[in-house]
């Protein structure tokens, strides 16, 4: 049984640095360990500038899509050469400003207001940043938002690949009211006054067979989420996008052959989609894809088709005829599929393929963690 | 037990044969209704290595009771002299949902930039980033900073992580709530704010954890009122009651994948039977005990190092019933449960005797099953990839969060003002929060007399 003498001393809260790159979270540590020493590093954009600015002392408020917080830039933490080069900064002006977070009380109505003192410049936010600057270096918000750009992008080659072999493609539903079954566990959703909480369901393979049933096509695919808790692998995130394709009739060569193809298709090009001339599309059709041609020039490398029996099937369900997957070497399963008997010689194959695992294929630093942080702003005042 | 959600490892737990162990293992399965492949654990079992076959020698017992006395009790304090009677202000009626808002304000903060801010601090390797949000003052415990050796940590780690293996902290703990006077009024079964709120920070550190470490953490508290249930003069229907309530809460909050209960005495009765059907571990405290008993009566440090744990026993056993029977006063208990042999005691030298009697076979006894626990190296044979988890930071171990003088079990819950952060809820000992100067508020839940949290003003 535990005790306690006295030894048990309380971990005191002692003041420390915490460096945090948005507003919300500032206010959140703020608020919830007022004696720490907080550094922010913000990525946001001018909405608000005082008028009232000089060589002393200049203020403005800046948004990074948390929330706001008003900025001062000010001697001694900054001199007035500092100062003056401020100056032309406006409202719409992209910032990174960098410095310590505290209150300023206005001695004008006395009320005090979380403030970001400035200990340097602001550096604008530059659409045209050095060429040899990797994705790997990018900070990690930018990094965040490189990897969603991307996200996209495979997943447009995905969805041009599947349209162009005749597949359907559907709009599938992520809200079940029920989900009793065994295998990867839903994540659930709890609306206030609707007792029992419903299901996001973690594939829309149920959708897609039925879709075959009602629109007489021989394949459908959809483009959705894998929501789960459940550990996959050390790549996909709690709310995995995906693409899964359904046909009738098929065998596990073409099965596999489709995927395989699917993998190629994404991997071959995926850099010149969109053409925007924004800086990050710059950046990115500079970065160095030897991947297409080494699928091409050799077999070996990558990707490789894996094709084996399940070994976990229970042995009294015949349905399941084989699984496949493709892996990116050592262990990245970016596509995987399965061929099931439906009642009597019926078939029907499924096949998905994973956009986080293909984007960590290109870029591993790039991970995805399982991360159920916020995505809605303010939402803590 | 069947009436509340158990975790995995719960379930894989309560179905092992004895004698055997859990090794988790990943696997690979399709799941047909998703057309998904999945990765989920499943608990294997094998046999655990066999018991010593020999008793310790006496060498080993008199330093493992050195180290054991020093671990768990260290220098004994003084506590003056006895604190005046507590005053409650007022008494109101609060909702169960008062522990779903501290779990909320818990979660905002695994989920505010502390755990960015405090990885990108540390840097580097996870193994690094995993001790310094052991060690942060608000999510885990600062004494882990100098406690836990990293490149004994990183070692472990990456065998973990070689395997894919969450990380799982054992935690002896959560036996039953205290029954000394000057720390708590609750009965043995109650389960406040305070066992909760520790209950949400271990939850809270996993959801921390999980964010830099792929696999995250499980915390497995190995709830021991059971075996000390007898030594300490507590009804064993008080520690089923207290189990319940820690389960009940546990389900209501939904954090049960993330805290596992396991009953201490159940896993030492695992570890085997000797040919007359007593558990081996029953053999191996009793022949300690035994052993202990010379060995302290002979060797006079050692007889110094046992008084200590006397007075932390006397602190410690529910004397709740000699006190009303003797009708004892509140300096005159104060005086027993402290060791202070003062006049008011020599008044009452047969109540003394007893309550040193009572200590000491009950020293003997909790002194005993833990150096057999150690011999028998319980805890690694049935979980050789936990890490050791502890209420009493020391070398080696990963302490829990604190919160307070005194774990939550030892002490009530005090809210001061309102419940709006993680800091929101602290662990004292009744005596302490009643010795301030602010009005106290008793805050009870409806189907229950005893007190859910004091409210301090000031």
């Amino acid at each position: 049984m535990g005790s306690s003498h006295g030894q048990f001393e309380i971990a005191s809260d002692h003041p420390r640095t915490l460096i945090l790159d948005s507003v919300r979270d500032i206010e959140t540590c703020q608020r919830s360990f007022p004696d720490a020493h907080i550094r922010a590093d913000l990525h946001g954009l001018i909405t608000w500038r005082s008028k009232r600015s000089n060589k002393k002392y200049l203020f403005f408020r800046l948004h990074d899509g948390t929330g706001s917080i008003q900025v001062a830039a000010r001697e001694p933490d900054l001199n007035a050469t500092e100062i003056e080069s401020i100056q032309p900064l406006d409202v719409y002006s992209r910032v990174n400003a960098k410095g310590n977070v505290g209150w300023m009380t206005n001695t004008r109505n006395n009320a005090s207001q979380l403030t970001l003192f400035l200990d340097a410049p602001p550096s604008l936010l530059s659409y045209r940043l050095d060429p040899q600057t990797t994705f790997d270096t990018l900070e990690p918000q930018i990094a965040n938002i490189g990897a969603q750009i991307y996200l996209a992008r495979l997943r447009d080659r995905a969805v041009e690949f599947f349209r162009s072999h005749g597949y359907l493609e559907l709009v599938t539903r992520y809200l079940s009211r029920s989900w009793g079954f065994p295998g990867v566990p839903t994540l659930q959703v709890t609306y206030s006054g609707y007792g029992l909480p419903v299901h996001l369901a973690p594939s829309p393979k149920s959708q897609l067979l039925k879709a075959l049933v009602l629109t007489g096509k021989p394949q459908v695919f959809s483009i959705a989420r894998c929501f789960t808790p459940a550990y996959r692998d050390n790549v996909v995130s709690a709310e995995s996008p995906l693409l899964l394709a359904q046909c009738l009739d098929t065998s596990l060569p073409t099965l596999c052959q489709l995927a395989e193809d699917a993998v190629r298709f994404v991997f071959d090009d995926i850099s010149t989609k969109p053409q925007e001339p924004e800086y990050l599309q710059q950046k990115w059709e500079r970065l160095d894809h030897q991947w297409p041609e080494q699928s091409t020039t050799s077999t070996s490398v990558v990707p490789e088709v894996h094709v084996f029996q399940m070994s976990h099937a229970p042995s009294t369900d015949s349905r399941l005829q084989s699984l496949f997957r493709v892996c990116w070497p050592p262990d990245l399963i970016l596509a995987e599929g399965a061929v099931e008997r439906l009642d009597g010689p019926a078939l029907v194959g499924t096949c998905s393929l994973h956009f986080e695992r293909m984007l960590a294929a290109i870029r591993p630093t790039v991970r995805q963690l399982q991360d159920l942080g916020f995505t809605s702003p303010d939402e803590v005042g | 037990m069947g009436e509340f959600k158990s975790s995995g490892f719960e379930r894989a737990w309560l179905s092992a044969p004895p004698g055997h162990r859990l090794r988790p293992v990943r696997y690979e399965a399709y799941d047909q209704v998703n057309g998904l492949l999945h990765a989920p654990v499943t608990y294997d079992y094998e046999p655990i290595s066999p018991l010593p076959t020999e008793m310790p020698s006496d060498q080993w017992i008199g330093e493992s009771l050195r180290r054991f006395v020093l671990g768990e009790f260290g220098k004994p304090p003084d506590r003056g002299s006895c604190p005046a009677e507590c005053i409650i202000g007022s008494r109101v009626e609060v909702s169960h949902r008062i522990a779903a808002m501290y779990l909320e304000a818990c979660e905002h903060v695994a989920y505010s930039g502390l755990v960015k801010g405090v990885a990108r601090a540390s840097g580097a390797s996870m193994a690094h980033q995993l001790l310094t949000l052991l060690s942060d003052p608000i999510l885990g415990n600062a004494a882990n900073s100098k406690n836990i050796d990293l490149l004994a940590f990183t070692s472990q780690l990456e065998h973990l992580n070689s395997e894919h293996q969450r990380v799982y902290f054992l935690v002896p703990s959560f036996p039953f709530k205290d029954q000394n006077p000057f720390r708590t009024e609750a009965s043995g079964g109650h389960v406040d704010l305070g066992e909760i709120a520790l209950l949400i920070r271990l939850h809270t550190l996993s959801l921390a954890i999980y964010q830099v470490h792929p696999f995250g953490v499980d915390w497995v508290i190995v709830s021991d009122g059971m075996s000390y249930a007898q030594l300490f003069r507590m009804d064993v229907t008080q520690v089923r009651a207290y189990n319940y309530r820690l389960r009940l809460f546990r389900d209501i909050l939904n954090i049960y994948s993330t805290v596992n209960i396991i009953d201490l005495r159940d896993l030492c009765v695992r570890a085997g039977t000797g040919p007359d059907g007593v558990p081996a571990i029953d053999v191996f405290s009793g022949y300690i005990a035994e052993r202990m008993q010379g060995l302290v009566s002979s060797q006079s440090d050692l007889a110094n190092t046992f008084d200590v744990l006397i007075r932390g026993m006397k602190w410690n056993i529910n004397y709740r019933d000699a006190i009303k029977s003797y009708g004892l006063s509140r300096e005159e208990t104060w005086q027993l449960l402290n060791n202070q042999p003062g006049p008011d005691i020599r008044r009452n030298g047969n109540v003394w005797a007893e309550f040193h009697t009572a200590a000491t076979e009950a020293a003997y006894k909790y002194a005993a099953i833990n150096l057999a626990i150690r011999y028998c190296d319980l805890f690694h044979r049935f979980f050789p990839i936990g890490l050791r988890a502890t209420t009493h930071p020391k070398a080696g171990q990963v302490a829990i969060p604190s919160l307070g003088s005194v774990m939550p079990w030892n002490g009530v819950a005090v809210v001061r003002e309102r419940i709006e952060t993680i800091n929101s809820v602290r662990t004292e000992p009744l005596y302490k929060i009643c010795s301030g100067s602010g009005a106290i508020t008793a805050h009870c839940v409806s189907d229950s007399n005893n007190v859910f949290y004091y409210g301090v003003e000031g």
